[in-house]
């Protein structure tokens, strides 16, 4: 489906055409139900987040200052909201035990990851990425699958530009070892 | 089997395995929803909302200034004080106390002179003024979505 520019659909609601909010929706959503989804967890919570999302940016909409960028202020919104839900709901965010990641090389790892099929690879990455925790998940998402630059994920997740990077480099290595314990797990499993 | 190249931080891997795996997507008739919730909210701030923007607030805006100056300069209120006669408030007959009214006004103005012109135009400006003010304010969001 083609989009035209956020300005676009953002004056035409300002001007009273509030149907014209829906081209933001649509264009949208997808991503905004992933930042939910990757603090929220439930799926179906995280489709009553999203929702709230839209609801509020809705509303704020005419707070929008035009100089900056529309997703990455209804993102910020989509990661604030969700993360003040799980504040409500005193969810705990996971954090990984770096003491039970074994000491491979890089290198070894990444072979092993290698000579998998697709959909055992596709099964690894999303383990792996459930026992992150939910913002890191969520910053190598979005830099990788949605392939936001450093830039826009700062402002998403309000922090500095080389905090991301050095976020960055952490999280790649936390999933690349947890990559590894879980093949571990599965070879022990079978043996 | 991905090939990929070694690099310290693994960048070409994760680029990999991101590119073939689908993730989160909005459930199905999820902008419906938005849309229904924003038009359910809409309409109950539509039931209390009085619009600023309205080409008819302009034009009853206009045509009670063209009355408001039609009544100040041309119409003669030398009748009114012929309607109260005979009334008597307080033990005053009204005719006085319209004159005195009347005569106040008159002697707050003494020795200024001020053309019908002028006037008008400084209304006007005075008009538009608050209007403007009016009209700045940060527009609702409750509104029709259809």
């Amino acid at each position: 489906m083609m989009f035209r520019d956020d300005p676009y659909y953002i004056r035409l609601v300002l001007n009273g055409e509030a149907s014209a909010y829906r081209g933001l929706v649509e264009k949208h959503q997808d991503l905004v139900y992933t930042i939910v989804h990757r603090i929220v967890t439930r799926a179906e919570e995280a489709e009553e987040v999203a929702q709230d999302v839209f609801v509020k940016a809705y509303h704020k909409l005419s707070d929008f200052k035009a100089e900056a960028k529309f997703s990455t202020w209804l993102y910020r919104i989509a990661y604030n909201t969700a993360v003040s839900h799980t504040r409500k709901k005193k969810v705990e965010f996971l954090a990984m035990d770096e003491e039970m990641i074994e000491n491979h090389s890089d290198d070894e790892i990444q072979q092993e990851i290698m000579g998998l099929s697709k959909d055992e690879q596709s099964a690894l990455i999303k383990s792996a990425l459930s026992s992150l925790p939910r913002t890191d998940s969520l910053i190598i998402s979005l830099y990788y699958y949605h392939g936001k630059d450093l830039e826009e994920i700062s402002g998403i997740v309000d922090l500095s530009q080389n905090n991301v990077k050095v976020k960055l480099f952490r999280i790649r290595k936390k999933l690349l070892k947890e990559m590894n314990n879980l093949l571990d797990k599965n070879i022990n499993t079978v043996a | 089997m991905i090939m990929v190249t070694a690099d310290k931080n693994n960048d070409g891997l994760f680029k990999e395995l991101f590119r073939h795996n689908g993730f989160e997507k909005a459930p199905t008739g999820f902008a419906d929803r938005v849309m229904d919730t924003l038009e359910a909210e809409g309409s109950m701030a539509k039931e209390s909302r009085w619009s600023w923007s309205g080409w008819w607030l302009w034009a009853s805006i206009i045509f009670a200034f063209a009355c408001l100056v039609g009544v100040l300069f041309f119409v003669d209120f030398s009748f009114m004080g012929g309607i109260f006669n005979g009334i008597e408030i307080d033990g005053s007959r009204v005719t006085h106390f319209v004159q005195y009214i009347g005569s106040g006004l008159v002697s707050a103005f003494e020795g200024y002179s001020f053309s019908s012109i002028s006037i008008t135009i400084v209304m006007a400006i005075g008009a538009l003024v608050i209007a403007d003010r009016l009209l700045r304010r940060k527009p609702k969001m409750g509104m029709n979505l259809i």
